[in-house]
């Protein structure tokens, strides 16, 4: 166990010295022009272009380049030009509204993730699956930004149940922060909750064909131990590793289609914003911090695979 | 034996009082849906299992013997699924009996054992958890721990060393036939009557086997529980069982007393399955003269782990050395891990060696660089064990043998004349040539492979256990074709089996393969008579035999002199058929001993 | 193939799909002969008669009008008087040609390296999954977003061909690239069960070379593989493409696209929700009827595969 630990370990720390340099690469080193002119966006000078040129050392060979840009990311130094701010401390700022988003919608279609595809594949080939599947291929094949907009619109404007976006923090009015972030979290979880269930409708249906299964069944046990703790504990490695998938599109993609829709102010619709603008340092830092975040999180969730899995663990 | 059973209601009318079998089948018929149309699985089966009693059920893939337990334990229930029949299990009827009723059943008086023991058990689960598991489904009031105790003591008695420890150890971190201890060892944990083994030992090398077959026996003895064994080894069968059941195509064609069908087959399948089994017919040992064909030398391979980390590098081959002359066949046995395949695929070059020489017609092998390498391989042929997945599913069978001609150095309109004359040779229609693998059966798909590996006559075969994935019946068939072919062409045969029948009907010298070595290597009636190693004694020991099975002397052993070698393959095989036929060394038959 | 012949629900959406892109081929003619109008002319100082009365194109408070049901406008207008139905088709077109472009390229490159890693093993192996896992490790909206933006202002210029920042091959290619180790590591996987395999070894003893194996062996048993992850790629990379062209790192105006509409009617709510609608049920529908048919190609080429639909 420990062997594989270190090894993992190992493993993450050369994939995310590999996306820093491959971030680096598509932003600095694509060759169509000059990168220091993306750098400073629309709006630049000259003088500024020149400026950057300096600072960031694009008139230097290309390694000196990349230390510069790791150094200005891990120092906090990185400044967006066209904003004229400092693009670390509005990503901390932002940071409330993503985590609640995405932690939020994480519940949900975890449970309800769980709970549908268990069913599906309890009553498999059955009216209840094809009623489900179809929920959720309709689930899968939606935008989440039209998603949002419809919901914004009908729930919001035309039904006024629900707050017309924006963020309430949830220490100053957590009722406030519930209602403001339900829209949200279920636009997230309907697009979630279909790519989810179905992965796991197949994955409990493989299980359900084991061989062991058919000896807890042998041995007497009653439909609900052997669903539980046959099934359902042999299915939870599947369970663990997809939703570490999907929370993975949720911090890489998700939240930037959707804060915008919502106005949640959160580092997605930084990211969303900048995107528009053609600002490339907010982009670039939020591209390598998410993909960094994404590789821990699945270095994490390899991890919880270890433990569940006795053959992983004392090897 | 029978008990006194109590006098019931309900008895069938032509069975006495006093013998009321634990079990009664009668008229048992399964079907299942499928997408192309009813499937009869099990056609109106009866048969009833006496308390203290050993029934084998005997019968080859797809006869629905399997089904036949399944549906018993109420395991094919399902809605594509129509069951009708009676099956008593002491006063109970099974089919039919509510879901509640049957788990009540399961375990407790009704156990069943399977054929995979590294599937059957939950990877995540302990096994004294498993065990234990049973227990306290039956028994709630038992504690985990009071459990737990009893699950050491189950598996104390089938014979695990170390129980109390093994109690707590994961089923990956057993052997084979631990696992399927473990699995015996649950289905005594309730006392359960009866005990359904579905083919209990097919997965488990030969001698493990023994071991199983030995635990169940004493099953019966100690424990007086019936055991209904599902097997498609006649050999299994042969030690253990009381009474026989031989199953084809959905129904019971025969059953008897294991003497009675033994020594007195009625029917013409029963009749056939034993005969598959039966010695070969007498062959002239060869031995051949002049240069051998083909050497190895002190041969090592090594796996090195993988990823590093411990450095530990298994050793499947540890200095193996032997010849194989012109003509001859040799054998190489032994069980799962000795390194026979290896040994096989490293003459082959599928695998490179870490050590050590082989040569062909005395040419370099091991060493040779790609392009020798490709000229070599014209002289060797290989037969693999899975028919099925030996042939690429989607090339036509024509194709597959175009291109085995073609890569020995026909030209392409050559090439396509000869794959209808290969699948002929083969006994197989050239027409076949157009079709798919999967529309051929297993043994017309390794006749096939056969073809393959003797396109362009080369002169030494590697045969990788050519007949184990086929069924008894088609075996003997099979073997047949592969003398022919070699005495009409000439070649050597170089074949790994794990089954000594095999190997007895076709090998002119046996290798004893353990542990990455060659522990013994000699004459094939010498080896197989007079075994000198230890562990070959252990093997032939092992080996599931029929009744009367004595090996009594078969060979018809001339001293070839020079000459003689030189028939010609015509001449040979007429002297081999006069030897076969008429001649008063011909042995009789073992069942009528 | 004949088993979802039989599927009738999965041909029926696969006809779904078929029909909307001819559909959107025929944008020209609806454009010419129904709307009278392009999809970049501007008609927001003009207005129109409906019902009897004559409307603003484009209220002074900059809300377009909705459905007309007529000839022109016949789905509205957006906030520059654009006819929503004309852009709507035109952008199909646009989305589909990306999608369309994007699929092919990642096809390409998943099979190519993917037999290749599988094949070869060893070294060729190690640095391929490396490589897959690298791009695969980002998620695939922000990989999409990074290289979008990158490439948006000065276009890409690879020395073997330039594709210029207005250009559809641009977000084809980025696409193309996003997706490509989805259907790569797989196929690798693939390729590596089946290298084990008994017919593999009977070709090695035939002398077969490597190339010849891998092209006539391992290639056409992955073909099942291939096929069922097809109408999966044009799905996700038509739902990436308007995600991108949405953000702005996509199709560029004035080129019209799926995305860049629902993002002007977003902008409007609460307003002109038929900007909104119209796109975004059009791309569902698109996007669902692919879906339905890869489902139905699965069920029939490889029951047990197990495919995540969103990427």
């Amino acid at each position: 166990m420990a062997v594989f630990l270190a090894r993992r370990l190992a493993a993450l720390v050369a994939v995310l010295f590999a996306i820093t340099v491959l971030t680096f690469l598509i932003f600095q080193a694509i060759p169509n022009g000059d990168p220091a002119l993306r750098m400073a966006g629309r709006l630049a000078t000259p003088q500024q272009v020149q400026d950057i040129r300096v600072q960031w050392g694009f008139d230097k060979p290309i390694y000196v380049q990349y230390a510069k840009t790791m150094e200005k990311v891990l120092d906090g130094s990185v400044i967006s030009y066209t904003q004229q701010i400092n693009v670390e401390q509005e990503i901390v700022r932002d940071l409330p509204p993503t985590i609640s988003l995405a932690l939020g919608a994480g519940v949900i279609w975890l449970v309800l993730g769980v709970l549908l595809g268990l069913l599906s594949a309890m009553h498999a080939g059955r009216l209840l699956d094809r009623v489900l599947t179809v929920f959720a291929l309709t689930g899968i094949s939606m935008p989440v930004f039209f998603l949002g907009a419809i919901m914004l619109y009908w729930l919001g404007y035309k039904w006024g149940l629900l707050p017309l976006g924006g963020y309430v923090p949830l220490t100053s009015d957590p009722w406030g922060w519930f209602t403001h972030m339900l829209m949200p979290w279920i636009a997230l979880s309907i697009v979630s909750i279909g790519v989810y269930s179905r992965v796991l409708r197949a994955n409990v249906l493989d299980v359900m064909s084991e061989d062991y299964v058919r000896t807890a069944r042998a041995k007497g046990l009653s439909e609900r131990r052997v669903l539980i703790h046959h099934v359902l504990r042999n299915s939870l490695m599947g369970i663990v590793t997809l939703w570490g998938l999907d929370f993975a599109w949720v911090i890489g993609g998700g939240a930037i289609l959707v804060e915008s829709v919502f106005n949640l102010g959160g580092v997605g619709q930084y990211a969303a914003q900048s995107i528009g603008r053609l600002d490339v340092p907010p982009v670039m830092v939020i591209t390598m911090l998410v993909a960094c975040a994404v590789v821990v999180l699945s270095t994490l969730v390899d991890l919880a695979y270890a433990l569940l899995d006795p053959r992983v663990r004392l090897s | 034996m029978s008990e006194l059973g109590e006098d019931s209601h309900g008895l069938p009318p032509d069975r006495p009082a006093v013998q009321r079998p634990l079990l009664e089948v009668r008229e048992l018929s399964v079907s299942f849906a499928t997408a192309n149309g009813p499937v009869q699985a099990v056609d109106g089966v009866s048969f009833a299992l006496d308390r203290g009693e050993v029934l084998a059920i005997v019968g080859e893939s797809g006869s629905g013997k399997s089904v036949c337990a399944m549906t018993l334990m109420g395991l094919t229930r399902g809605p594509n699924t129509t069951i009708a029949g009676s099956a008593q299990l002491e006063d109970r009827e099974l089919i039919g009996a509510s879901e509640a009723q049957l788990r009540r059943i399961r375990g407790a008086q009704l156990a069943m054992v399977f054929q995979d023991p590294q599937s059957s058990l939950n990877p995540v689960y302990r096994v004294g958890d498993q065990i234990a598991e049973q227990i306290r489904a039956h028994k709630p009031l038992v504690s985990h721990a009071q459990a737990i105790e009893r699950a050491g003591e189950l598996m104390e008695q089938v014979g695990i060393p170390r129980a109390r420890e093994r109690v707590r150890s994961y089923p990956h971190e057993l052997s084979g036939g631990m696992r399927q201890r473990v699995m015996i060892a649950m289905a005594l944990s309730l006392g359960a009557k009866a005990l359904l083994a579905d083919e209990p030992t097919t997965a488990l090398d030969v001698t493990v086997q023994a071991q199983i077959l030995t635990q169940l026996k004493q099953l019966r003895e100690q424990n007086g529980m019936s055991i209904l064994l599902i097997t498609h080894d006649f050999g299994v069968v042969a030690d253990i069982a009381d009474r026989i059941a031989v199953m084809q195509a959905g129904r019971i064609v025969e059953q008897g007393t294991a003497e009675a069908i033994f020594h007195e087959p009625q029917h013409p399948y029963t009749r056939s399955l034993l005969q598959a089994l039966a010695p070969p017919a007498a062959r002239r040992i060869r031995r051949p003269q002049g240069a051998p064909l083909l050497e190895v030398e002190d041969l090592r391979v090594s796996y090195g782990r993988r990823g590093g980390g411990r450095g530990v590098s298994v050793q499947a081959l540890d200095g193996v050395s032997l010849t194989v002359g012109v003509g001859e066949t040799l054998a190489i046995v032994g069980e799962s891990g000795c390194g026979k395949t290896t040994l096989l695929r490293s003459i082959a070059r599928l695998i490179e060696p870490s050590g050590g020489a082989i040569r062909l017609q005395g040419q370099d092998l091991a060493g040779a660089p790609r392009r020798k390498l490709a000229s070599l391989r014209r002289d060797l042929g290989m037969v693999f064990q899975d028919p099925q997945a030996s042939l690429n599913p989607r090339r036509r069978i024509g194709r597959t043998l175009e291109r085995a001609l073609r890569a020995r150095g026909l030209g392409r309109a050559e090439a396509q004349l000869g794959a209808g004359q290969l699948l002929e040779w083969v006994g197989l229609k050239a027409a076949y040539a157009t079709r798919f693998p999967h529309e051929l059966s297993g043994g017309e798909r390794q006749r096939v492979g056969i073809a393959r590996a003797l396109a362009g006559e080369p002169r030494l075969v590697l045969l990788d256990e050519p007949v184990s994935s086929l069924d008894a019946s088609i075996r003997r068939g099979v073997i047949e074709l592969l003398g022919e072919l070699q005495s009409q062409i000439r070649c050597s045969y170089v074949l790994v089996s794990h089954d000594f029948t095999t190997v007895e009907a076709v090998a002119d010298r046996i290798a004893v393969m353990q542990g990455g070595k060659v522990v013994e290597l000699a004459e094939a009636r010498e080896l197989l008579e007079r075994p000198k190693h230890p562990y070959t004694r252990e093997l032939l020991a092992a080996c599931p035999r029929l009744p009367g099975g004595v090996r009594s002397d078969r060979w018809v052993d001339k001293e070839t002199s020079p000459e003689e070698q030189e028939t010609s393959p015509g001449q040979q095989r007429l002297a081999e058929t006069a030897i076969s036929e008429g001649s008063p060394q011909r042995p009789r038959s073992s069942f009528s001993a | 193939m004949r088993a979802v012949a039989h599927d009738k629900v999965a041909l029926a959406f696969g006809a779904l799909f078929v029909a909307i892109v001819v559909l959107c081929l025929f944008a020209p003619v609806y454009a010419q002969d129904v709307a009278h109008t392009g999809p970049d002319d501007n008609h927001i100082t003009e207005t129109v008669i409906v019902d009897g009365k004559q409307v603003d194109v484009v209220s002074p408070q900059g809300v377009p009008i909705g459905p007309t049901w007529k000839g022109r406008f016949l789905l509205g207008a957006d906030s520059n008087g654009r006819d929503v139905a004309v852009r709507l088709l035109y952008g199909g077109r646009n989305s589909l040609e990306i999608a369309a472009i994007a699929t092919l390229i990642t096809m390409v490159l998943a099979v190519l390296l993917g037999t290749l890693a599988g094949y070869l093993r060893g070294f060729a192996d190690g640095v391929l999954s490396r490589l897959f896992d690298l791009v695969w490790a980002y998620p695939a909206v922000l990989l999409g977003v990074a290289l979008g933006v990158a490439l948006a202002v000065g276009g890409l210029n690879l020395g073997l061909f330039t594709l210029h920042s207005g250009s559809l091959l641009l977000p084809a290619f980025v696409i193309g690239i996003v997706f490509f180790p989805y259907v790569a590591k797989p196929l690798r996987a693939h390729a590596l069960s089946l290298r084990e395999r008994e017919f593999v070894d009977a070709a090695r003893v035939m002398g077969s070379s490597p190339l010849r194996i891998m092209v006539g062996e391992i290639l056409p048993n992955l073909t099942s593989t291939i096929i069922v992850f097809v109408p999966l790629i044009v799905a996700n990379a038509i739902l990436l493409e308007a995600g991108l062209s949405y953000l702005g790192a996509g199709v560029q105006d004035p080129n019209p696209s799926w995305g860049t509409m629902i993002a002007d009617g977003i902008r409007l709510i609460p307003g002109a929700i038929h900007l909104v609608l119209v796109p975004g049920v059009m791309l569902v529908l698109t996007v669902l009827s692919v879906n339905v048919f890869a489902d139905g190609v699965r069920d029939a080429l490889d029951p047990k595969a197990i495919v995540r639909g969103r990427f």
